[in-house]
């Protein structure tokens, strides 16, 4: 019962509009384009121009916006189910900003061309070091109001931090670009961006996939759950997989594409119930549900401005009210 | 890429020489002797035509070479930044700026009792003797502005081409994928070199740049320090797109102030014309 | 053969001593009742048989080997544990929670397997008519008997609960404690925490009587509680009705 097959659920659904919505994302875009033709191209390494735009601009998008919204949905559960607060999620909780920081030390200094690999190094240290100080500051057992207190302060000293890194770094144009750091963008990457972020991402992802019967256990409480040896301790216990593993991920997608907000907050709120609030059933449906979330915010920000509308502006503006609705409970509750 | 422009410098200071005896013939003593600028551009136009001494003071982005053509000779000049106390420092006797910001700063020159000179920015190459007669007259160096001016005519009627509705056309990218337009100096440069500016002055779309392609991108050189917003000339979609051959790379410090050094975005224009392939030229 | 030892457990925290040299075995067969005063360390020296506290002093023994050495999930197969206030994530289905206790197995039984055990678990505890209603809409004994049903679904050798009774009316007390002595009839070990010396008494095969982190006196109940150690341990006087012990006044 407890392993219902992955076939149950919402997961089939999910699949299904991310195929159909990654679709219309390739098919569509700013010019009309006769999409079989141009997958021929590719296919035989013609470079024409239906290739070059398939290839080049609309794929790099598609896959960023996948596995993007993909890690911020497995994370957001992830921390939710570990804190056991509705209210976790990495941008909430200032792991997406420390991210974004590290990032953007590498990036403006020049030292990301130099080494490889060192945007995803650094947005996986910068992750880390905003993590161990949440817990440092607040414990794994604060309340939920504790929790997110420590979150909002570390996420408004990272983003200070940042936009202060931006205006001393030499390029003229850095301060400017504060609002892709903070606000998160999928706009004109590229295919070697995906590459950048890709092993992050999937080691994260493999570690927290891995976390399921862990976060299982918890609802049970810590006693229960170390009593069953679900959970460890120690330094390669549950507590360092798991922080590692949302490090690891949301570091290297915060690093290509900015801090995109509310993604991990929302899709595990809008999935849980179709789980039977089992988290490690929420994990698989959070990777396409955030992908699809993406993949619509993104095709949001292209109908209302162009390429100027930031994509966090837009899962925020969808993901503050569920922000809201989550506290309103929580007090509900609490009465 | 500072051997592009070098020949002009080079200009300009055996102008300087042989102008010396003219200059203590006809200088009354009614010039000014501490200049301050408080704008790139004036800042290019005061180092080509004042007296190195008479100069007070530059703004802080005269030093800069991603920016400003003359950053050699502005080094060692003091940097005076666009606020009334640190102008007022400077003890200037004529403050030169643009029409446009350090709005402030000029009133407080005013209100001081300083002669001040606001130039209206140039967008065009055609302005550019006009800036030049005015900056100069203003300076007491009519003469020195005379003759740049001079040399200026002559090295633009050597490169300029005609545009003809067969011309090839060309788009600016600008940081952030913005095209240079209408109304820009970039435009003026290009049509100058016998190019349709195809660029509207808008954010441009990289599917619609690789879709429907001018026949050549004009960009900027690769920036020392890095930004989001200059890499997206080095987006692979349009190395793939323009190859080496309809991509040119013009260092944007000639195409921020319209300048006689302008001329040599002109030239490397030309240069990247000849170099377009069969169809595109 | 599946044995639990404790030998010399010593716990200190800070200065205060919680656990000073206790000794005691738990063997197949029996419901061994930890009892003393608030106070006495039943639930420390329970964590400690549980392996969710290292003692400072002495160490368990499962089967002759150091608790302490063995893997958690290994651990976790023998010993199945109950804490007195049991915690159940209010949306999830009581199904899925009993199903929690196949965690420790999930690298060595097979489907089906886990399936029975949870069916076995759900029966012996009656929840099967609300299997598939959601933790949080249950009544206080209700969700008493699902937790115990998760920790029946783990099939240990060993039980140990924490006050497993205490939150139950009458009826269902009498159930709950009817049920451990039959898992222990059948073969278990049970240990529970207890305060009910009525309860006590009548379901356990053994009792252990703690006083001020010490084990005053071990062995058949009715060797355990006598006058003397209600008097000594607890300050009481009781009544007796059967094996049940009545508290009937304090010592002044």
């Amino acid at each position: 019962m407890r392993t219902r097959g992955i076939l149950s659920g919402p997961t089939p659904w999910l699949v299904l509009a991310v195929v159909l919505c990654g679709g219309a994302a390739l098919a569509h875009g700013d010019v009309s384009l006769h999409v079989g033709q141009a997958v021929a191209d590719l296919w035989a390494g013609r470079r024409s121009a239906g290739a070059i735009i398939l290839g080049e601009l609309r794929l790099p998008r598609l896959l960023l916006a996948v596995f993007v919204g993909g890690t911020l949905g497995v994370s957001g559960a992830v921390l939710q189910a570990y804190f056991r607060n509705p209210l976790a999620d990495s941008g909430v909780l200032g792991i997406s900003g420390g991210g974004a920081l590290g990032a953007v030390l590498v990036y403006y200094t020049g030292l990301s061309a130099r080494v490889p690999l060192a945007m995803p190094g650094a947005g996986l240290l910068g992750a880390l070091g905003a993590t161990a100080s949440l817990l440092a500051l607040s414990g794994v057992r604060a309340g939920p109001g504790l929790l997110v207190l420590a979150g909002a302060a570390l996420s408004s000293l990272f983003a200070s931090l940042l936009a202060l890194t931006l205006n001393l770094v030499p390029s003229p144009y850095a301060a400017y670009e504060v609002m892709h750091w903070l606000m998160g963008s999928l706009t004109d990457r590229t295919l070697h961006d995906v590459a950048i972020a890709a092993p992050g991402i999937a080691l994260g992802l493999a570690l927290l996939f891995a976390s399921g019967p862990a976060l299982d256990a918890l609802t049970l409480g810590d006693e229960v759950a170390t009593s069953m040896g679900a959970v460890r301790s120690g330094p390669f216990g549950t507590q360092t997989r798991i922080v590692l593993g949302v490090a690891l991920s949301v570091g290297s997608a915060v690093a290509v594409t900015g801090t995109i907000g509310f993604v991990g907050l929302m899709v595990p709120h809008l999935l849980r119930a179709q789980t039977g609030n089992v988290p490690s059933r929420l994990l698989v449906p959070s990777f396409f549900g955030g992908a699809l979330l993406l993949l619509i915010a993104d095709w949001l920000t292209r109908l209302i401005g162009g390429a100027t509308v930031q994509i966090g502006v837009v899962t925020a503006l969808v993901g503050a009210p569920v922000f809201l609705w989550q506290v309103l409970r929580l007090r509900r509750s609490a009465l | 890429m500072p051997g592009l422009f070098q020949p002009v410098i080079r200009t300009t200071r055996s102008l300087v020489a042989a102008l010396c005896g003219l200059l203590v013939v006809s200088g009354a003593d009614a010039r000014p002797h501490r200049v301050v600028s408080l704008n790139l551009c004036t800042d290019e136009l005061v180092l080509m035509l004042a007296d190195r001494s008479d100069i007070a003071g530059l703004s802080p982005l005269a030093a800069d070479c991603t920016l400003s053509v003359l950053c050699l000779s502005a080094q060692g000049l003091p940097v005076v930044p666009a606020n009334g106390e640190r102008l007022l420092g400077a003890r200037p006797d004529l403050v030169v700026s643009g029409t446009f910001g350090a709005d402030r700063a000029r009133a407080v020159a005013g209100t001081a009792g300083i002669a001040t000179l606001a130039v209206a920015p140039a967008t065009t190459l055609d302005d550019v003797p006009r800036q030049i007669t005015t900056v100069a007259h203003a300076l007491g160096q009519d003469a020195r502005g005379a003759s740049l001016i001079a040399a200026f005519r002559s090295r633009l009627r050597a490169l300029a081409m005609p545009v003809t509705n067969e011309a090839p056309r060309a788009v600016m990218l600008d940081a952030n994928a913005y095209s240079a337009g209408p109304g820009t100096l970039a435009d003026s440069v290009m049509q100058i070199s016998g190019f349709r500016d195809a660029g509207s002055g808008a954010r441009l779309s990289l599917e619609r740049l690789v879709a429907e392609p001018p026949d050549l991108l004009i960009r900027d050189a690769s920036p020392a320090a890095p930004s989001l917003a200059e890499a997206i000339a080095d987006h692979p979609a349009l190395r793939a797109r323009f190859g080496r051959d309809r991509m040119a790379i013009v260092p944007g410090n000639l195409l921020l102030c319209a300048l006689p050094q302008s001329l040599d975005a002109v030239a490397l224009l030309e240069q990247a014309r000849k170099a377009l392939p069969r169809g595109h030229s | 053969m599946t044995m639990l030892r404790g030998i010399d457990i010593g716990v200190r925290s800070g200065t205060r001593a919680l656990l000073e040299q206790v000794t005691l075995d738990v063997a197949p067969g029996m419901l061994l009742g930890l009892i003393g005063p608030n106070g006495a360390g039943k639930t420390t020296l329970l964590r400690v048989l549980a392996g969710l506290l290292a003692p400072s002093a002495g160490q368990v023994l499962l089967d002759a080997r150091p608790l302490s050495s063995l893997p958690g999930d290994a651990r976790g197969r023998a010993i199945a544990y109950l804490p007195q206030s049991p915690e159940l994530a209010p949306g999830m289905a009581v199904a899925d929670i009993v199903a929690l206790g196949r965690l420790p197995h999930r690298s060595r039984g097979t489907h089906r397997e886990d399936a029975r055990a949870i069916e076995r678990a759900m029966a012996r505890t009656g929840v099967e008519p609300f299997a598939h209603r959601m933790a949080g809409l249950l009544s206080g004994g209700e969700r008493a008997r699902v937790a115990l049903a998760r920790a029946l679904a783990v099939e240990a050798p060993i039980l140990l609960a924490d006050e497993p009774a205490a939150a139950l009316d009458p009826a269902q007390a009498l159930g709950v404690m009817a049920l451990l002595r039959d898992l222990a009839d059948a073969g278990m070990a049970v240990v529970i925490v207890m305060h009910d010396l009525a309860l006590a008494p009548r379901f356990c095969t053994h009792l252990s009587l703690l006083h001020d982190g010490r084990l005053v006196a071990s062995g058949a109940p009715s060797a355990v509680l006598t006058d003397a150690a209600l008097h000594d341990v607890y300050g009481i006087t009781a009544r007796r009705v059967g094996e049940s012990v009545v508290p009937w006044s304090r010592v002044s």
